[in-house]
């Protein structure tokens, strides 16, 4: 039984660390994977260099690449969806406790205000930045990052469109402004960039499956 | 060999089945079997397979004992208790399918009639 050479495994080893293979253990297994392949072409009398180049195209046609990006896709939806949890669990409380705040505001029930305050800071400045936290991990992963800046703007937008309306509340300096340019971004910012979004993928051709 | 459509979905079962049935195995000797068992019909490629194996692993249906064969580091498998009885939920869920399916291609009988 052929069994491959030290140096072979070296140059095989080089090869997967060349074509970027990020995850830990796939190294090791796409090197004992590829030297099982190779042996048994060897065994049928080809040339380690040949066996490498014909294993390399059953293995991956497309590029190990391509292995290292599916494995990517089952380690993020894993992340994802634990971190997926509690931050969207932490931003339900938020917004509910804003949301009760208002219903004892109106009813002129006792702690209020402090419902609105701690719910709004929980979900302007806590649940937002995680969200568009993992929004951008999530499409770096992916390997379709858009620009930083539009993860931040689009930050920036809904925190300023969230806490404009508890800020006016609390009378707080310069208020009227703050409320008012919250009111102007819903308007001419965020509106428009949501109803334009939901116009394109609704008239997006739909893929036959 | 099938197309990716058809194979979707019952990488999983396969897998778990192949574990369920050979014991402990890695990922090249998984990839060899399935091609063996299927007549080369069925190519597990590794795109598919090592990012199923880690799943597996997450979810706790599989085991790794790691072994150096020289320079080699093998990651071997082994289903655990949990594994088993999900391999023999997912067979018998394919399996309940494929019969399923199999009344819309089986064709109607002719029916004579003679006067």
């Amino acid at each position: 039984m052929i069994a491959l050479t030290d140096q072979q495994l070296d140059f095989l080893e080089q090869e997967i660390q060349l074509r970027g293979i990020s995850h830990p253990h796939l190294g090791d297994q796409l090197l004992d994977h590829f030297a099982c392949g190779i042996e048994r072409e060897m065994e049928g009398g080809l040339g380690f260099h040949e066996a490498y180049h014909k294993v390399y195209m059953q293995v991956c046609p497309n590029g190990l690449e391509e292995i290292n990006q599916s494995m990517s896709i089952v380690i993020l939806h894993q992340k994802y969806h634990r971190m997926k949890k509690f931050v969207f669990v932490f931003g339900f409380f938020a917004a509910f406790a804003v949301g009760i705040g208002y219903i004892f505001k109106t009813q002129h029930w006792p702690r209020a205000n402090m419902l609105i305050l701690m719910g709004s800071i929980a979900f302007t400045f806590v649940f937002l930045p995680l969200y568009f936290g993992m929004k951008f991990m999530a499409d770096k992963e992916l390997g379709r990052p858009k620009p930083w800046l539009n993860y931040v703007g689009n930050l920036l937008l809904v925190m300023a469109l969230t806490f404009a309306l508890p800020y006016k509340q609390f009378n707080w300096p310069a208020s009227d402004w703050v409320f008012l340019i919250g009111q102007l971004l819903l308007a001419f910012v965020l509106f428009p960039k949501v109803f334009l979004g939901w116009y394109r993928k609704f008239n997006a051709p739909q893929i036959a499956q | 060999m099938y197309s990716k459509e058809l194979l979707r979905g019952t990488l999983n079962t396969l897998i778990l089945q192949v574990l369920k049935q050979h014991g402990r195995m890695y990922g090249y000797e998984i990839a060899q079997k399935v091609k063996e068992l299927s007549d080369e019909r069925i190519l597990l490629k590794e795109g598919s397979l090592y990012p199923i194996l880690h799943k597996l692993e997450a979810e706790g249906h599989v085991t790794v004992q790691d072994e150096h064969i020289g320079k080699r580091l093998r990651r071997y498998y082994v289903l655990t208790e949990a594994g088993k009885s999900e391999a023999a939920t997912q067979v018998s869920e394919l399996q309940a399918f494929m019969e399923t399916v199999r009344r819309f291609m089986d064709p109607l009988p002719d029916l004579q009639f003679s006067i």
